[in-house]
Protein backbone atom coordinates (compact mmCIF):
# COMPACT_ATOMS: atom_id res chain seq x y z
CA UNK A 1 0.00 0.00 0.00
CA UNK A 2 2.78 2.37 1.00
CA UNK A 3 4.73 1.80 -2.22
CA UNK A 4 1.75 2.56 -4.42
CA UNK A 5 0.92 5.77 -2.63
CA UNK A 6 4.55 6.83 -2.73
CA UNK A 7 4.67 6.26 -6.51
CA UNK A 8 1.51 8.32 -6.98
CA UNK A 9 2.89 11.10 -4.82
CA UNK A 10 6.14 11.05 -6.80
CA UNK A 11 4.30 11.31 -10.10
CA UNK A 12 2.24 14.24 -8.88
CA UNK A 13 4.94 16.11 -7.05
CA UNK A 14 7.92 15.25 -9.25
CA UNK A 15 7.50 18.15 -11.64
CA UNK A 16 7.12 20.74 -8.86
CA UNK A 17 8.98 19.22 -5.99
CA UNK A 18 12.17 18.70 -7.91
CA UNK A 19 14.98 21.09 -8.46
CA UNK A 20 15.29 24.02 -10.82
CA UNK A 21 16.89 21.82 -13.47
CA UNK A 22 13.82 19.64 -13.54
CA UNK A 23 11.55 22.64 -13.92
CA UNK A 24 13.71 24.01 -16.68
CA UNK A 25 13.69 20.68 -18.52
CA UNK A 26 9.93 20.45 -18.29
CA UNK A 27 9.53 24.03 -19.44
CA UNK A 28 11.74 23.34 -22.43
CA UNK A 29 9.67 20.27 -23.27
CA UNK A 30 6.45 22.28 -23.01
CA UNK A 31 7.92 25.02 -25.20
CA UNK A 32 8.89 22.47 -27.83
CA UNK A 33 5.45 20.88 -27.79
CA UNK A 34 3.54 24.14 -27.94
CA UNK A 35 5.91 25.94 -30.21
CA UNK A 36 6.89 23.41 -32.83
CA UNK A 37 4.12 20.84 -33.02
CA UNK A 38 1.24 23.09 -34.20
CA UNK A 39 1.13 23.53 -37.96
CA UNK A 40 2.48 26.83 -39.23
CA UNK A 41 1.78 28.89 -42.27
CA UNK A 42 4.45 28.63 -44.88
CA UNK A 43 5.52 30.59 -47.90
CA UNK A 44 6.86 28.44 -50.71
CA UNK A 45 9.21 29.63 -53.42
CA UNK A 46 9.86 27.78 -56.64
CA UNK A 47 12.54 28.62 -59.13
CA UNK A 48 12.24 26.67 -62.34
CA UNK A 49 13.07 26.52 -65.97
CA UNK A 50 9.92 25.37 -67.71
CA UNK A 51 8.09 25.31 -71.02
CA UNK A 52 4.62 25.66 -69.60
CA UNK A 53 2.92 27.57 -66.82
CA UNK A 54 -0.71 28.45 -66.10
CA UNK A 55 -1.79 31.53 -64.19
CA UNK A 56 -5.31 32.32 -63.03
CA UNK A 57 -5.07 36.04 -62.53
CA UNK A 58 -6.49 37.27 -59.25
CA UNK A 59 -5.31 40.85 -59.29
CA UNK A 60 -7.26 43.64 -60.86
CA UNK A 61 -4.30 45.78 -61.78
CA UNK A 62 -1.64 43.51 -63.14
CA UNK A 63 -0.13 45.72 -65.80
CA UNK A 64 2.44 44.86 -68.42
CA UNK A 65 4.38 47.44 -70.37
CA UNK A 66 6.08 45.71 -73.23
CA UNK A 67 8.26 47.17 -75.96
CA UNK A 68 6.90 44.63 -78.42
CA UNK A 69 4.17 42.03 -78.64
CA UNK A 70 2.73 39.81 -81.33
CA UNK A 71 -0.96 39.06 -81.33
CA UNK A 72 -3.17 36.85 -83.42
CA UNK A 73 -6.76 35.75 -83.29
CA UNK A 74 -8.41 32.42 -83.72
CA UNK A 75 -10.73 32.88 -86.63
CA UNK A 76 -12.72 29.83 -85.62
CA UNK A 77 -13.65 31.32 -82.30
CA UNK A 78 -15.69 33.95 -84.10
CA UNK A 79 -17.31 31.91 -86.80
CA UNK A 80 -19.26 29.78 -84.32
CA UNK A 81 -22.25 32.09 -84.68
CA UNK A 82 -24.78 29.44 -85.61
CA UNK A 83 -28.35 29.23 -84.45
CA UNK A 84 -28.75 27.99 -80.94
CA UNK A 85 -31.38 25.42 -81.82
CA UNK A 86 -31.90 23.48 -84.98
CA UNK A 87 -33.77 20.29 -85.71
CA UNK A 88 -34.29 19.66 -82.00
CA UNK A 89 -30.59 19.86 -81.18
CA UNK A 90 -29.70 22.63 -78.79
CA UNK A 91 -26.20 23.96 -79.10
CA UNK A 92 -24.63 27.18 -77.95
CA UNK A 93 -25.28 30.64 -79.14
CA UNK A 94 -22.14 32.66 -79.73
CA UNK A 95 -20.68 33.57 -76.40
CA UNK A 96 -20.70 37.08 -75.02
CA UNK A 97 -17.04 37.44 -75.78
CA UNK A 98 -17.54 36.27 -79.33
CA UNK A 99 -20.36 38.75 -79.74
CA UNK A 100 -18.12 41.44 -78.29
CA UNK A 101 -15.42 40.48 -80.75
CA UNK A 102 -17.84 40.60 -83.63
CA UNK A 103 -19.11 43.98 -82.52
CA UNK A 104 -15.57 45.27 -82.17
CA UNK A 105 -15.11 44.22 -85.77
CA UNK A 106 -11.54 43.09 -85.36
CA UNK A 107 -11.67 40.60 -88.18
CA UNK A 108 -11.59 43.59 -90.50
CA UNK A 109 -8.58 44.96 -88.61
CA UNK A 110 -5.52 44.51 -90.83
CA UNK A 111 -3.16 45.07 -87.89
CA UNK A 112 -4.26 41.87 -86.17
CA UNK A 113 -3.65 38.83 -88.32
CA UNK A 114 -4.92 35.32 -87.87
CA UNK A 115 -2.52 32.81 -86.41
CA UNK A 116 -1.37 31.62 -89.78
CA UNK A 117 2.28 30.81 -89.24
CA UNK A 118 2.56 28.97 -85.97
CA UNK A 119 6.19 29.85 -85.27
CA UNK A 120 6.61 33.44 -86.32
CA UNK A 121 5.77 36.46 -84.21
CA UNK A 122 3.00 38.10 -86.21
CA UNK A 123 3.47 41.79 -86.99
CA UNK A 124 5.07 43.16 -83.87
CA UNK A 125 2.94 45.72 -82.10
CA UNK A 126 5.01 48.35 -80.31
CA UNK A 127 4.70 49.73 -76.80
CA UNK A 128 1.94 47.43 -75.72
CA UNK A 129 0.20 48.04 -72.42
CA UNK A 130 -2.14 45.39 -71.01
CA UNK A 131 -3.88 45.31 -67.66
CA UNK A 132 -5.22 41.88 -66.73
CA UNK A 133 -8.26 41.73 -64.50
CA UNK A 134 -9.58 38.78 -62.52
CA UNK A 135 -10.99 35.63 -64.12
CA UNK A 136 -8.39 35.54 -66.90
CA UNK A 137 -6.42 32.35 -67.37
CA UNK A 138 -3.08 32.79 -69.07
CA UNK A 139 -1.32 29.69 -70.35
CA UNK A 140 2.33 30.34 -71.12
CA UNK A 141 3.95 27.92 -73.50
CA UNK A 142 7.32 27.97 -75.13
CA UNK A 143 7.56 26.65 -78.67
CA UNK A 144 10.59 28.59 -79.86
CA UNK A 145 13.83 29.86 -78.40
CA UNK A 146 13.02 33.51 -78.99
CA UNK A 147 9.50 34.01 -77.69
CA UNK A 148 6.89 32.77 -75.29
CA UNK A 149 3.32 32.22 -76.38
CA UNK A 150 0.40 33.15 -74.14
CA UNK A 151 -2.97 31.60 -74.74
CA UNK A 152 -5.77 33.64 -73.18
CA UNK A 153 -9.04 32.25 -71.82
CA UNK A 154 -11.46 34.01 -69.54
CA UNK A 155 -14.75 33.52 -67.75
CA UNK A 156 -17.79 34.69 -69.67
CA UNK A 157 -18.54 37.46 -67.20
CA UNK A 158 -14.98 38.73 -67.00
CA UNK A 159 -14.27 42.36 -67.76
CA UNK A 160 -13.07 42.98 -71.34
CA UNK A 161 -9.40 43.77 -71.79
CA UNK A 162 -8.23 46.34 -74.29
CA UNK A 163 -4.57 46.35 -75.10
CA UNK A 164 -3.13 49.76 -75.89
CA UNK A 165 -0.31 49.73 -78.41
CA UNK A 166 1.20 51.63 -81.28
CA UNK A 167 -0.10 50.53 -84.65
CA UNK A 168 2.02 50.10 -87.77
CA UNK A 169 1.46 53.75 -88.59
CA UNK A 170 2.77 54.79 -85.16
CA UNK A 171 -0.63 55.95 -83.96
CA UNK A 172 -1.81 54.69 -80.58
CA UNK A 173 -4.75 52.35 -80.77
CA UNK A 174 -6.45 49.63 -78.75
CA UNK A 175 -7.13 46.00 -79.55
CA UNK A 176 -9.64 43.82 -77.75
CA UNK A 177 -8.33 40.60 -76.27
CA UNK A 178 -10.86 37.95 -77.22
CA UNK A 179 -11.42 34.41 -76.03
CA UNK A 180 -8.62 32.26 -77.40
CA UNK A 181 -6.33 35.12 -78.35
CA UNK A 182 -2.74 34.09 -78.71
CA UNK A 183 -0.04 36.56 -77.70
CA UNK A 184 3.58 36.04 -78.67
CA UNK A 185 6.05 37.92 -76.53
CA UNK A 186 9.72 38.02 -77.54
CA UNK A 187 12.23 37.21 -74.79
CA UNK A 188 14.42 40.08 -75.96
CA UNK A 189 12.89 43.17 -77.49
CA UNK A 190 14.77 46.30 -78.52
CA UNK A 191 17.81 45.14 -76.60
CA UNK A 192 15.89 44.68 -73.38
CA UNK A 193 15.12 41.53 -71.54
CA UNK A 194 11.39 40.94 -71.12
CA UNK A 195 10.23 40.41 -67.55
CA UNK A 196 6.58 39.50 -67.09
CA UNK A 197 5.05 39.84 -63.62
CA UNK A 198 2.12 37.68 -62.50
CA UNK A 199 -0.17 37.54 -59.51
CA UNK A 200 -2.60 34.68 -59.22
CA UNK A 201 -3.01 30.96 -58.75
CA UNK A 202 -0.05 29.39 -60.46
CA UNK A 203 0.74 25.94 -61.82
CA UNK A 204 4.19 25.29 -63.24
CA UNK A 205 4.89 22.53 -65.72
CA UNK A 206 2.32 20.49 -67.54
CA UNK A 207 0.57 17.30 -66.77
CA UNK A 208 2.83 14.37 -67.50
CA UNK A 209 1.08 12.93 -70.53
CA UNK A 210 1.77 12.24 -74.13
CA UNK A 211 -0.69 14.92 -75.14
CA UNK A 212 1.69 17.77 -74.39
CA UNK A 213 5.25 18.36 -75.45
CA UNK A 214 5.89 20.97 -72.79
CA UNK A 215 7.76 20.04 -69.69
CA UNK A 216 9.35 21.55 -66.67
CA UNK A 217 13.07 21.17 -67.30
CA UNK A 218 14.56 21.72 -63.90
CA UNK A 219 13.95 23.63 -60.74
CA UNK A 220 13.93 23.67 -57.00
CA UNK A 221 11.55 24.65 -54.26
CA UNK A 222 11.89 25.80 -50.71
CA UNK A 223 9.28 26.23 -48.03
CA UNK A 224 9.78 28.76 -45.28
CA UNK A 225 7.77 28.81 -42.11
CA UNK A 226 7.50 31.88 -40.00
CA UNK A 227 8.46 30.91 -36.48
CA UNK A 228 9.12 34.28 -34.89
CA UNK A 229 9.38 37.87 -36.03
CA UNK A 230 11.73 38.07 -38.99
CA UNK A 231 12.78 34.52 -38.54
CA UNK A 232 11.59 32.21 -41.32
CA UNK A 233 13.84 29.19 -41.62
CA UNK A 234 13.66 26.83 -44.58
CA UNK A 235 11.73 23.78 -43.42
CA UNK A 236 11.53 21.93 -46.70
CA UNK A 237 13.61 22.20 -49.83
CA UNK A 238 14.39 19.95 -52.72
CA UNK A 239 15.07 19.65 -56.41
CA UNK A 240 12.36 19.27 -59.02
CA UNK A 241 12.68 16.61 -61.68
CA UNK A 242 12.06 17.14 -65.39
CA UNK A 243 8.38 16.64 -66.15
CA UNK A 244 7.11 17.58 -62.70
CA UNK A 245 3.96 19.62 -62.46
CA UNK A 246 3.95 21.87 -59.45
CA UNK A 247 1.01 23.61 -57.83
CA UNK A 248 0.09 24.84 -54.39
CA UNK A 249 -2.82 23.76 -52.28
CA UNK A 250 -4.36 25.06 -49.10
CA UNK A 251 -5.29 22.74 -46.29
CA UNK A 252 -7.80 23.67 -43.58
CA UNK A 253 -6.33 26.00 -40.99
CA UNK A 254 -5.67 24.28 -37.66
CA UNK A 255 -7.98 25.02 -34.78
CA UNK A 256 -5.46 27.13 -32.86
CA UNK A 257 -5.14 29.53 -35.79
CA UNK A 258 -8.89 29.90 -36.02
CA UNK A 259 -9.20 30.47 -32.27
CA UNK A 260 -6.50 33.14 -32.19
CA UNK A 261 -7.47 34.63 -35.55
CA UNK A 262 -3.95 34.11 -36.84
CA UNK A 263 -4.71 33.55 -40.48
CA UNK A 264 -3.03 35.93 -42.84
CA UNK A 265 -5.47 35.22 -45.67
CA UNK A 266 -9.04 34.19 -46.18
CA UNK A 267 -9.62 30.62 -47.19
CA UNK A 268 -11.97 31.22 -50.04
CA UNK A 269 -9.76 29.50 -52.60
CA UNK A 270 -8.17 26.09 -52.86
CA UNK A 271 -4.83 27.56 -53.89
CA UNK A 272 -2.88 30.37 -52.28
CA UNK A 273 -2.11 33.50 -54.25
CA UNK A 274 1.38 33.59 -55.65
CA UNK A 275 3.57 36.20 -57.24
CA UNK A 276 5.82 35.29 -60.09
CA UNK A 277 7.99 36.76 -62.73
CA UNK A 278 8.97 35.18 -65.97
CA UNK A 279 12.08 35.88 -67.97
CA UNK A 280 14.44 33.98 -70.22
CA UNK A 281 17.93 33.41 -68.91
CA UNK A 282 19.16 30.82 -71.38
CA UNK A 283 18.56 31.82 -75.00
CA UNK A 284 19.71 28.39 -76.23
CA UNK A 285 16.66 26.58 -74.88
CA UNK A 286 13.05 27.35 -75.57
CA UNK A 287 12.20 27.13 -71.87
CA UNK A 288 11.69 30.27 -69.85
CA UNK A 289 12.68 30.88 -66.26
CA UNK A 290 10.19 31.58 -63.54
CA UNK A 291 10.40 32.42 -59.86
CA UNK A 292 7.19 31.99 -57.88
CA UNK A 293 6.59 32.85 -54.25
CA UNK A 294 3.29 32.15 -52.57
CA UNK A 295 1.67 34.16 -49.85
CA UNK A 296 1.83 32.69 -46.34
CA UNK A 297 -0.71 29.91 -46.17
CA UNK A 298 -1.63 26.72 -44.38
CA UNK A 299 -1.01 24.10 -46.97
CA UNK A 300 1.53 22.51 -49.14
CA UNK A 301 3.31 22.28 -52.45
CA UNK A 302 1.75 19.58 -54.57
CA UNK A 303 3.66 17.92 -57.33
CA UNK A 304 2.62 15.40 -59.92
CA UNK A 305 5.47 13.35 -61.24
CA UNK A 306 5.46 10.88 -64.10
CA UNK A 307 4.48 7.48 -62.82
CA UNK A 308 3.52 8.70 -59.39
CA UNK A 309 0.46 9.85 -57.57
CA UNK A 310 0.23 13.53 -56.65
CA UNK A 311 2.54 14.06 -53.70
CA UNK A 312 2.55 16.83 -51.17
CA UNK A 313 5.48 18.04 -49.16
CA UNK A 314 4.19 19.00 -45.76
CA UNK A 315 6.99 19.77 -43.33
CA UNK A 316 6.70 17.85 -40.07
CA UNK A 317 7.18 19.38 -36.64
CA UNK A 318 10.60 17.78 -36.47
CA UNK A 319 11.57 19.75 -39.59
CA UNK A 320 10.46 22.96 -37.88
CA UNK A 321 12.44 21.99 -34.82
CA UNK A 322 15.54 21.07 -36.78
CA UNK A 323 15.42 24.23 -38.87
CA UNK A 324 15.36 26.50 -35.83
CA UNK A 325 18.47 27.40 -33.85
CA UNK A 326 16.47 28.09 -30.71
CA UNK A 327 16.20 24.51 -29.42
CA UNK A 328 19.93 24.02 -29.90
CA UNK A 329 20.58 27.23 -27.99
CA UNK A 330 18.15 26.18 -25.28
CA UNK A 331 19.76 22.77 -24.99
CA UNK A 332 23.19 24.34 -24.65
CA UNK A 333 22.03 26.79 -22.00
CA UNK A 334 20.15 24.11 -20.11
CA UNK A 335 23.18 21.86 -20.24
CA UNK A 336 25.36 24.63 -18.84
CA UNK A 337 22.87 25.39 -16.09
CA UNK A 338 22.62 21.72 -15.19
CA UNK A 339 26.38 21.37 -15.08
CA UNK A 340 26.65 24.49 -12.96
CA UNK A 341 24.08 23.16 -10.52
CA UNK A 342 25.78 19.82 -10.34
CA UNK A 343 29.08 21.53 -9.60
CA UNK A 344 27.42 23.73 -7.00
CA UNK A 345 25.88 20.70 -5.35
CA UNK A 346 29.20 18.90 -5.16
CA UNK A 347 30.70 21.84 -3.21
CA UNK A 348 28.06 21.62 -0.50
CA UNK A 349 29.28 19.40 2.32
CA UNK A 350 27.16 16.30 2.89
CA UNK A 351 24.68 16.55 5.71
CA UNK A 352 23.09 13.91 7.85
CA UNK A 353 19.88 15.43 9.26
CA UNK A 354 16.66 15.60 7.30
CA UNK A 355 16.21 19.25 8.28
CA UNK A 356 19.59 20.15 6.88
CA UNK A 357 18.84 18.32 3.68
CA UNK A 358 15.68 20.34 3.22
CA UNK A 359 17.65 23.53 3.86
CA UNK A 360 20.26 22.50 1.31
CA UNK A 361 17.58 21.86 -1.27
CA UNK A 362 16.33 25.39 -0.89
CA UNK A 363 19.77 26.66 -1.87
CA UNK A 364 19.32 25.83 -5.47
CA UNK A 365 15.62 25.93 -5.76
CA UNK A 366 15.55 29.59 -6.67
CA UNK B 1 -26.64 9.60 -72.98
CA UNK B 2 -27.45 10.75 -69.49
CA UNK B 3 -30.04 8.37 -68.12
CA UNK B 4 -32.00 8.47 -64.91
CA UNK B 5 -30.07 7.21 -61.93
CA UNK B 6 -30.58 3.71 -60.64
CA UNK B 7 -30.55 3.03 -56.94
CA UNK B 8 -28.44 -0.03 -57.28
CA UNK B 9 -26.39 -1.40 -60.14
CA UNK B 10 -25.76 -5.09 -59.40
CA UNK B 11 -23.76 -5.73 -62.58
CA UNK B 12 -22.34 -3.53 -65.36
CA UNK B 13 -25.18 -2.31 -67.52
CA UNK B 14 -25.00 -0.92 -71.03
CA UNK B 15 -28.27 -0.20 -72.80
CA UNK B 16 -27.97 0.81 -76.39
CA UNK B 17 -29.88 1.43 -79.57
CA UNK B 18 -28.88 -1.23 -82.03
CA UNK B 19 -27.92 -0.82 -85.67
CA UNK B 20 -30.05 -2.43 -88.33
CA UNK B 21 -28.35 -5.67 -89.29
CA UNK B 22 -29.20 -7.56 -92.44
CA UNK B 23 -26.47 -10.07 -91.72
CA UNK B 24 -24.47 -10.89 -88.60
CA UNK B 25 -22.43 -7.89 -87.50
CA UNK B 26 -20.29 -6.91 -84.56
CA UNK B 27 -20.13 -3.76 -82.47
CA UNK B 28 -17.35 -2.79 -80.15
CA UNK B 29 -17.78 -1.22 -76.72
CA UNK B 30 -14.83 0.80 -75.50
CA UNK B 31 -15.48 1.47 -71.85
CA UNK B 32 -13.35 3.88 -69.91
CA UNK B 33 -13.51 6.21 -66.96
CA UNK B 34 -12.23 9.75 -66.86
CA UNK B 35 -9.37 8.91 -64.52
CA UNK B 36 -8.56 5.71 -66.40
CA UNK B 37 -9.01 3.67 -63.21
CA UNK B 38 -11.27 1.28 -65.09
CA UNK B 39 -11.42 0.35 -68.73
CA UNK B 40 -12.71 -2.55 -70.76
CA UNK B 41 -13.06 -3.59 -74.36
CA UNK B 42 -16.00 -5.84 -75.24
CA UNK B 43 -17.16 -7.02 -78.63
CA UNK B 44 -20.80 -7.95 -79.22
CA UNK B 45 -22.55 -9.78 -82.01
CA UNK B 46 -25.57 -8.19 -83.60
CA UNK B 47 -27.70 -10.97 -85.02
CA UNK B 48 -29.12 -10.68 -88.53
CA UNK B 49 -32.62 -9.29 -88.67
CA UNK B 50 -32.12 -6.74 -85.86
CA UNK B 51 -34.19 -3.63 -86.51
CA UNK B 52 -32.49 -0.26 -86.26
CA UNK B 53 -33.09 1.47 -82.96
CA UNK B 54 -33.97 -1.68 -81.02
CA UNK B 55 -32.95 -1.11 -77.44
CA UNK B 56 -30.82 -3.93 -76.13
CA UNK B 57 -29.02 -4.64 -72.90
CA UNK B 58 -25.38 -5.41 -73.49
CA UNK B 59 -24.19 -7.53 -70.61
CA UNK B 60 -20.63 -8.39 -69.78
CA UNK B 61 -18.83 -9.76 -66.79
CA UNK B 62 -16.56 -7.48 -64.86
CA UNK B 63 -14.39 -8.46 -61.98
CA UNK B 64 -14.00 -4.94 -60.64
CA UNK B 65 -16.57 -3.12 -58.49
CA UNK B 66 -15.59 0.06 -60.41
CA UNK B 67 -17.43 -1.27 -63.45
CA UNK B 68 -20.72 -0.62 -61.67
CA UNK B 69 -19.77 2.62 -59.95
CA UNK B 70 -19.36 4.92 -62.94
CA UNK B 71 -21.97 6.70 -65.04
CA UNK B 72 -21.66 8.99 -68.08
CA UNK B 73 -20.78 11.77 -65.63
CA UNK B 74 -17.49 10.08 -64.78
CA UNK B 75 -16.83 7.86 -67.76
CA UNK B 76 -18.46 6.44 -70.79
CA UNK B 77 -18.96 3.75 -73.38
CA UNK B 78 -18.08 4.42 -77.00
CA UNK B 79 -20.13 1.88 -78.91
CA UNK B 80 -18.83 1.70 -82.43
CA UNK B 81 -19.90 -0.37 -85.38
CA UNK B 82 -17.26 -2.87 -86.38
CA UNK B 83 -14.79 -5.10 -84.58
CA UNK B 84 -12.57 -3.88 -81.72
CA UNK B 85 -9.54 -2.78 -83.69
CA UNK B 86 -7.51 0.35 -83.22
CA UNK B 87 -8.88 3.49 -81.64
CA UNK B 88 -12.26 5.03 -82.14
CA UNK B 89 -12.42 7.98 -84.50
CA UNK B 90 -8.80 8.36 -85.43
CA UNK B 91 -8.68 8.75 -89.18
CA UNK B 92 -9.36 11.98 -90.95
CA UNK B 93 -11.92 11.51 -93.68
CA UNK B 94 -13.38 8.40 -92.08
CA UNK B 95 -16.91 8.63 -90.75
CA UNK B 96 -17.30 6.43 -87.73
CA UNK B 97 -20.66 5.11 -86.63
CA UNK B 98 -21.50 5.23 -82.95
CA UNK B 99 -24.59 4.11 -81.08
CA UNK B 100 -26.00 6.23 -78.32
CA UNK B 101 -26.12 4.29 -75.09
CA UNK B 102 -26.85 4.42 -71.37
CA UNK B 103 -24.30 3.23 -68.87
CA UNK B 104 -25.14 2.00 -65.39
CA UNK B 105 -28.28 4.11 -65.49
CA UNK B 106 -31.87 3.43 -66.48
CA UNK B 107 -32.40 3.20 -70.23
CA UNK B 108 -34.35 6.41 -70.53
CA UNK B 109 -33.04 9.95 -70.73
CA UNK B 110 -32.70 12.12 -67.66
CA UNK B 111 -34.43 15.38 -68.53
CA UNK B 112 -33.21 18.70 -67.17
CA UNK B 113 -35.53 21.36 -65.69
CA UNK B 114 -36.75 22.48 -69.10
CA UNK B 115 -37.21 18.95 -70.33
CA UNK B 116 -34.14 18.47 -72.51
CA UNK B 117 -32.12 15.29 -72.76
CA UNK B 118 -28.31 15.42 -72.64
CA UNK B 119 -25.88 13.56 -74.82
CA UNK B 120 -22.34 13.54 -73.41
CA UNK B 121 -19.36 12.93 -75.66
CA UNK B 122 -15.93 12.23 -74.24
CA UNK B 123 -13.05 12.96 -76.56
CA UNK B 124 -9.34 12.50 -76.08
CA UNK B 125 -7.38 14.93 -78.22
CA UNK B 126 -3.72 15.72 -78.03
CA UNK B 127 -2.43 19.21 -78.66
CA UNK B 128 -5.72 21.03 -78.47
CA UNK B 129 -6.56 24.29 -76.76
CA UNK B 130 -10.21 23.98 -77.60
CA UNK B 131 -12.57 21.97 -79.75
CA UNK B 132 -14.83 23.53 -82.29
CA UNK B 133 -17.65 21.02 -82.53
CA UNK B 134 -20.93 21.08 -84.41
CA UNK B 135 -23.90 18.76 -84.61
CA UNK B 136 -26.81 18.46 -86.99
CA UNK B 137 -29.57 15.94 -87.50
CA UNK B 138 -31.22 14.92 -90.76
CA UNK B 139 -29.84 17.84 -92.69
CA UNK B 140 -30.66 20.54 -90.15
CA UNK B 141 -28.48 23.62 -89.73
CA UNK B 142 -25.49 22.64 -87.55
CA UNK B 143 -25.41 23.97 -84.00
CA UNK B 144 -22.23 24.60 -82.06
CA UNK B 145 -21.65 22.05 -79.30
CA UNK B 146 -19.98 23.34 -76.15
CA UNK B 147 -16.84 21.33 -75.36
CA UNK B 148 -15.01 21.83 -72.10
CA UNK B 149 -11.35 20.96 -71.60
CA UNK B 150 -10.85 18.84 -68.48
CA UNK B 151 -7.84 20.49 -66.91
CA UNK B 152 -8.02 18.36 -63.79
CA UNK B 153 -4.77 16.34 -63.68
CA UNK B 154 -6.65 13.15 -62.88
CA UNK B 155 -8.47 13.29 -66.23
CA UNK B 156 -6.17 10.89 -68.02
CA UNK B 157 -8.35 8.78 -70.29
CA UNK B 158 -9.92 11.69 -72.14
CA UNK B 159 -9.52 15.45 -71.90
CA UNK B 160 -12.59 17.01 -73.48
CA UNK B 161 -16.24 16.68 -72.64
CA UNK B 162 -18.88 17.89 -75.10
CA UNK B 163 -22.53 18.15 -74.09
CA UNK B 164 -25.31 18.36 -76.60
CA UNK B 165 -28.81 19.07 -75.41
CA UNK B 166 -31.81 17.90 -77.36
CA UNK B 167 -35.53 18.13 -77.06
CA UNK B 168 -37.07 14.75 -76.17
CA UNK B 169 -38.95 15.00 -79.47
CA UNK B 170 -35.70 14.25 -81.25
CA UNK B 171 -35.51 10.85 -79.62
CA UNK B 172 -39.06 9.98 -80.57
CA UNK B 173 -39.47 11.84 -83.82
CA UNK B 174 -36.11 11.15 -85.42
CA UNK B 175 -36.19 7.41 -84.86
CA UNK B 176 -33.30 5.73 -86.56
CA UNK B 177 -31.73 9.02 -87.59
CA UNK B 178 -28.20 9.95 -86.70
CA UNK B 179 -26.57 13.06 -85.39
CA UNK B 180 -23.82 14.23 -87.67
CA UNK B 181 -21.11 15.25 -85.22
CA UNK B 182 -18.00 17.04 -86.44
CA UNK B 183 -15.12 18.63 -84.67
CA UNK B 184 -11.89 20.43 -85.34
CA UNK B 185 -9.24 20.81 -82.73
CA UNK B 186 -7.84 24.29 -82.30
CA UNK B 187 -4.25 24.61 -81.24
CA UNK B 188 -2.20 27.80 -81.20
CA UNK B 189 -4.84 29.49 -83.27
CA UNK B 190 -4.81 26.90 -86.01
CA UNK B 191 -7.64 24.51 -86.75
CA UNK B 192 -6.98 20.91 -87.72
CA UNK B 193 -8.96 18.92 -90.27
CA UNK B 194 -12.52 17.87 -89.56
CA UNK B 195 -13.21 14.61 -87.79
CA UNK B 196 -16.63 13.19 -88.20
CA UNK B 197 -18.93 10.69 -86.58
CA UNK B 198 -22.51 9.61 -86.96
CA UNK B 199 -24.25 9.08 -83.66
CA UNK B 200 -27.29 6.86 -84.05
CA UNK B 201 -30.31 7.48 -81.91
CA UNK B 202 -33.21 5.28 -81.10
CA UNK B 203 -36.31 5.68 -79.04
CA UNK B 204 -37.95 4.03 -76.13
Amino acid sequence: MGAGRRLLATLIFWPVAGGAARILTLTALAVILLYYIPKREQAISVSASTEEMVVDVVSNNLTWDLPEIGMCYQETMVSAAEAAQSGGLIGVAPSQSQTRAIEAGFSADPAIPECANADVIPSGLRFANITWPEDYTLTLRAFREDHVEIYVRFAEDAAPVNMRHAGPDGQERTSLITQGTTLRIPYMAQGERTKLPFLGYITIGSRPSTASSHILRSGRYEGRQILRNNHAPIVSANELFPGDRVSFERSPAPLWAKVFGLQSAQEESIAPKARAFVTDLDPRTRAFDVVVTTERFFGTLLFTRVGGLPTDVTPSWTARLAADALPVALATILGLVATLLALLKSYIPPTTGAENAAKDNSLYRA
Amino acid sequence: MLGTDLEEVPEPLIQAYMPAASEDEVICARITTRTGDYSALVQYDVPAGTARGTQAILAYEANSPLAMKHTPETGGVALERGPCEGDALTDLGKVSEFYVNYWNQAGEPKLDDIGNATLVMHINVSRADSLNATASIAGSTPVAVPCTPLSDPSALAYNFECRLLMTPGVLQGKFGEFIDFQYRRIYRGNASGVRRAHLYLGAN
